[in-house]
């Protein structure tokens, strides 16, 4: 049986920010944004070419992700399929819900419209002032009028332009422009924001406060916001980051979570030597899973095929021996449990009843492996660690 | 070394690039063009249709009373006499004449009387030119017959060859038909021989007169001999009561009778006049708009740093192809529906070169003129604010 | 609700006049050609509109008041006898040559004579002149005559099949295509002009019907009677043969006609390029209202609205451009054209199906809107 070798649960206090457990709660919610072996094609025939490789992802509410990757990567594709400007081919896309390849035409427009999309050019009306742009979006809301008036009229003044509300695009600046164009996507407090490099023609003060309002509308509204972006100035804005090299998502990585990750692995004199590379490397093979109030986790007797991290709550360690049950631990955050039956190939020495609800991050026997064989340091001090607790 | 061939072709280059704009332009010029051009149409066919009964006719030089100021609309009578005293005129090859009149034409199908215009002239000498006329004088002869233009309006009922109807009261057998069409004052023609024709007056002392009198006189004149002369020598004998007229003469008269003389060449003329200033300054607002539409290309070379000449060159040229390519299917599609209208009407339909050339004039004015304005404007554009 | 439509109108303002000036030229051209066309119409009622009468009688071969053809003067007696018929109006008509007084050419120019002790016309302005025209070789002519009849002073004297006539007085009616003039005579002068005519031999009868009488079975009456030597017509079938005459024989319709049909297509181009021009000009724009749940029903609105606002525009100095061409056409012609209330409004809606059908074909351009290119 083992104890936890890594922060006690009691002193499991490191700081997170707040927002960190707005992000925990979320991934206890349904995704609002789910992709499932989704691939895409552009042109036909012998021109046809692939441009998304079955992607998988999911998103929950409050997330703000940022989309990373080279141009011709297919974020902007992946961006324009959950946006429904693009039709889905093939794979499954839902999102607030719907089934996209199973809505009408005029059903994607009503979809749409809960929508708040944020292009790379502003594409503002240039016939139109500031207010006027922003009211559009409001309108199709169906705001009543005054109603209208404030809200763009706010919207606009949070972003430095109470001045230029009554100016057309051709007497604003190019970040003024850009500035117009975010307060129209998110003056109707959208539930999913689309933005492509929204901070691009911004300068650092302006650039801040989009951020921050996207930020805002996550937490308030939970809002989910998917960004590209090259800009890293608000990369630390990330709950996600999602990296996408030639149409396939290479890395995943929920920010705040993997760095929570590192941070209890660290503490823990098993990963404390590993360097930050391949502790994020196994943060992010770790997957979430959450356990409610009164489920076992894993049990006595059972093959060993994951290792257990707890990133929240409480559960027990029972040992069964004979006619005879024995409580021998309780693990809290931070703890680590199920890397024994990994290591020596023999059954589960004991078993694992969760508390209370508990998350818990686990790796696959596999990674696990992989994980060992990558770190000969790694490997010992496993081994250590497993003969200490003998 | 840079020689004119290695050019790139912008101008060609910037309009081809575009099919949907490109096609969009030249459908502005194309109707346009069209606009002036049926404009002149239909006022040409006004004029023409008036003169192409005095185009069939053989003659060198006309004499027609002074009183008359139209052939088609108002022929006066002068004194047969004066015919047989121009064929002593030295160089007058023959000297004939035409009776020209309106007579009742009974419909054979519904029985109405409508007023055909009647030709009537010796058979025995040839003042047509037309062969098809030419070839059936003989049997004009016959008594109570005629040939019918084929042209006339449907309201005259059947004429083809056979059918018999009243003229007049008279009964008359169509011998044979040919092809003139209709004017502003005609409806349709019929050609009988002279004696045919006096047999329809019934009042005694209207037949004298009629007998004596005719509506024109066509002469013939020596090739060798001098046109001018004679016809100055003609018009000083009979100062008093004839017009001597060469064939040039008379026609330009006739069209200047309905064009200066009549509410409907002025209507038509006024048409056409509205119709090329509206073609004109449609012409410069597609090429202005078009030029217009392709200004940031324009930025994009200014930027990149060519000269203005060639920038304003550029647009120049690219406004001229414009204007030739929308003018040449507008030119063609006014060809077919002069086709169609001169089928369906029966009127003459046709250009002058001096009107196509005038459209095409004006077209390519308006295409340089709008592409300065426009280049103007390119010129004054900071390349800047154009991304 | 944003005016989209009002601001894309206003914001370009360069190219709203532009666009304005060739709709606008386009609709002058569809007023001129309309003008003339209803100067057609005006011709073949303006001597009848000028004649009091209920029914008319007229030859079997009546084509237009300028070849009306005769019928016995006994059906005049005929029909006054019905106990229906107030009066039976003979009028005498003729076509005949006028020589200008200062040029001594001759133009066609129409006679109507009358007896002057049953007056036949609408209005008075002749009755006042009743005198003169019982003296011998006096007549009265339009003051509305083409000026190509020289000139017309009461008291000049001229010609008319070969017979000194002197001119006693004028009325203004201006009958337009029919003939360069027309003068009024008595029913002796008539005789006196023409003497192989006989005062038997009758143009039109102007019947007015006793108060009460119905016309329609008045008509359906006097068919029967009159059948086949003459007809009897209402005012508006002699004016629609009038016009047919003008229309059809004459070519006139057809060609006002294509020249409306290509000022109209000529209009409908030159919108549709200016409002292509903003939709390219605003494809992003416009996918990224797309993207936003932007229905393609807004857009079709958008269009047709701007489209609409041009042909407002356009309109308003073509119409008053017209007045000016009408005048000039009057002027120089005597042509009766005028604007009506009727055409001013078919224009205008002519002008807004010219735009609205140009704006339609246009609003699929925003197809090309692709919201799916934005990111």
């Amino acid at each position: 049986m083992g104890t936890s070798t890594g922060t006690r649960p009691q002193d499991s206090k490191s700081p997170p920010p707040h927002r960190k457990m707005t992000i925990l709660d979320g991934l206890k919610k349904e995704p609002v944004i789910r992709v499932q072996r989704l691939s895409h094609y552009y042109g036909s025939g012998d021109n046809k070419k692939q441009i998304l490789f079955d992607i998988d992802l999911d998103i929950r509410p409050g997330e703000l992700v940022i989309m990373t990757g080279p141009s011709g990567s297919g974020k902007s594709t992946l961006l324009s399929l959950i946006g429904a400007l693009r039709t889905v081919q093939e794979g499954s896309l839902r999102v607030m819900g719907h089934e996209l390849n199973q809505m009408t035409p005029s059903q994607l427009v009503q979809y749409r419209r809960d929508i708040g999309f944020i292009f790379q050019m502003h594409n503002l009306f240039e016939s139109l002032t500031a207010m006027e742009n922003v009211k559009m979006s409001l309108q199709l809301k169906k705001v009543p009028r005054t109603e209208k008036r404030d809200q763009a009229g706010h919207i606009l003044n949070r972003l430095g332009l109470e001045e230029r509300i009554h100016y057309k695009p051709e007497s604003l600046s190019g970040g003024q422009r850009q500035r117009v164009a975010v307060a129209r996507a998110l003056a109707t407090r959208p539930r999913v924001i689309l933005a492509d490099e929204p901070t691009a023609a911004l300068d650092k003060e302006s650039g801040k406060t989009v951020v921050e309002m996207l930020r805002e509308l996550c937490e308030t509204n939970d809002s989910t916001v998917l960004l590209i972006t090259h800009d890293n100035r608000i990369l630390d804005f990330a709950d996600r980051i999602v990296n996408m090299v030639d149409g396939r998502i290479v890395s995943n990585v929920l920010v705040a979570e993997s760095v929570a990750i590192c941070e209890f692995l660290i503490k823990s004199n098993l990963f404390a030597n590993l360097a930050a590379s391949t502790l994020t490397d196994i943060a992010q093979k770790m997957e979430l899973e959450i356990v409610s109030a009164g489920k076992w986790v894993i049990r006595q007797g059972d093959p060993g095929d994951k290792f257990y991290l707890i990133r929240k709550g409480i559960t027990d360690v029972v040992v069964r021996s004979g006619a005879e049950t024995k409580k021998v631990a309780t693990l809290g955050e931070g703890n680590f449990f199920g890397e024994a039956a990994l290591l020596t190939g023999e059954p589960r020495n004991a078993s694992v009843l969760a508390k209370e609800e508990t998350v818990l991050y686990s790796l696959d026997k596999e990674n696990f492996q992989m994980a060992i064989d990558s770190s000969k340091t790694f490997k010992e001090q496993l081994l250590n660690a497993f003969y200490q607790r003998q | 070394m840079r020689t004119r061939l290695d050019k790139v072709p912008i101008a060609w280059a910037n309009l081809t690039h575009n099919h949907k704009n490109l096609a969009n332009a030249l459908a502005g010029i194309t109707f346009a063009v069209l606009l002036m051009f049926m404009q002149v149409g239909f006022l040409n066919s006004l004029l023409d249709s008036t003169v192409q009964f005095l185009k069939i006719l053989d003659g060198d030089l006309f004499l027609i009373s002074k009183q008359t100021a139209s052939t088609s609309d108002n022929e006066e009578p002068f004194a047969r006499a004066r015919v047989f005293q121009a064929r002593r005129f030295p160089g007058v090859l023959q000297a004939h004449y035409v009776h020209l009149d309106r007579k009742f034409w009974k419909n054979t199908e519904n029985h109405l009387k409508k007023n055909i215009r009647v030709v009537a002239i010796d058979p025995d000498v040839p003042v047509f030119l037309d062969p098809e006329i030419n070839s059936q004088l003989e049997d004009l002869k016959k008594d109570d017959v005629v040939l019918v233009d084929r042209l006339s309006k449907k309201h005259f009922g059947p004429i083809t060859k056979g059918v018999r109807t009243e003229i007049e009261d008279r009964m008359f057998s169509v011998v044979g038909n040919f092809t003139l069409g209709t004017d502003f004052g005609h409806s349709g023609t019929v050609i009988m021989s002279d004696k045919n024709f006096l047999n329809l007056f019934k009042d005694e002392d209207e037949l004298n007169a009629e007998r004596k009198r005719v509506e024109l006189g066509l002469i013939k004149i020596d090739p060798a001999a001098d046109l001018q002369r004679i016809q100055e020598d003609m018009r000083k004998e009979f100062a008093q009561d004839l017009l001597v007229l060469t064939r040039e003469e008379i026609i330009a008269m006739e069209r200047y009778y309905w064009l200066e003389g009549t509410p409907v060449g002025f209507v038509f003329g006024l048409g056409t006049v509205m119709g090329f200033i509206v073609g004109t300054i449609i012409c410069y607002q597609v090429l202005f708009t078009d030029i217009l539409n392709r200004l940031q290309q324009f930025a994009t070379i200014k930027a990149i740093g060519y000269s203005n000449r060639y920038l304003v060159g550029t647009v120049v040229r690219q406004s001229l192809i414009l204007a030739v390519l929308g003018f040449l299917p507008g030119l063609l599609l006014s060809q077919v529906i002069y086709h169609i209208i001169s089928r369906l009407l029966h009127l003459p339909m046709n250009l002058g070169e001096v009107q196509v050339i005038l459209v095409l004039g004006l077209t390519l004015v308006m295409s340089a003129g709008s592409g300065l304005i426009a280049a103007r404007k390119i010129l004054d554009a900071d390349p800047a604010e154009l991304f | 609700m944003i005016p989209l439509a009002w601001r894309n109108v206003v914001h370009k303002k360069f190219r709203t006049a532009v666009a304005v000036a060739g709709v606008s030229f386009a609709v002058l051209m569809i007023f001129l050609q309309l003008g003339f066309y209803g100067s057609v119409e005006n011709t073949a009622h303006r001597v009848f509109d000028r004649l009091a009468f209920d029914l008319v009688i007229v030859s079997p071969h009546y084509r237009y008041i300028g070849q009306p053809d005769k019928f016995p003067r006994e059906r005049v007696y005929q029909v006054k006898a019905l106990p229906e018929v107030e009066r039976v109006i003979p009028i005498y008509t003729e076509s005949t040559k006028w020589k200008n007084v200062d040029t001594g050419a001759k133009r066609n120019i129409m006679v109507l004579g009358f007896n002057p002790l049953e007056y036949p016309f609408r209005e008075s302005e002749i009755r006042e002149n009743l005198s003169t025209l019982q003296k011998p070789d006096l007549l009265l002519i339009d003051n509305l005559s083409l000026p190509i009849l020289g000139s017309t002073e009461a008291g000049r004297h001229t010609e008319i099949e070969n017979r000194r006539v002197t001119i006693g007085g004028h009325f203004n009616w201006g009958i337009g295509f029919s003939a360069d003039g027309i003068i009024i005579i008595s029913d002796q002068n008539y005789l006196r002009l023409f003497p192989d005519n006989s005062l038997e031999e009758v143009s039109l009868g102007l019947i007015t019907l006793k108060p009460g009488a119905s016309r329609e079975a008045v008509q359906q009456n006097l068919k029967n009677i009159l059948s086949p030597q003459a007809r009897v017509l209402t005012r508006q079938e002699v004016g629609d043969m009038d016009f047919d005459f003008w229309l059809n024989t004459t070519n006139t319709g057809p060609m006002f006609g294509a020249g409306v049909i290509i000022a109209f297509m000529v209009g409908m181009v030159v919108l549709y390029q200016i409002l292509s021009t903003e939709i390219l000009g605003n494809l992003k724009e416009y996918a990224t209202l797309k993207a936003m749940g932007y229905e393609n029903v807004f857009f079709t609105k958008v269009v047709l609205q701007h489209g609409t606002l041009i042909a407002i525009l356009g309109f308003i100095p073509a119409y008053g451009l017209s007045f000016l061409l009408y005048h000039v056409t009057r002027v120089a012609t005597n042509l009766p054209i005028y604007m009506t209330p009727l055409r001013t409004i078919s224009v205008l809606v002519l002008s807004i199906v010219m735009c609205t059908l140009s704006a339609y074909l246009t609003a699929g351009k925003v197809k090309m809107a692709d919201p799916g290119e934005l990111f």
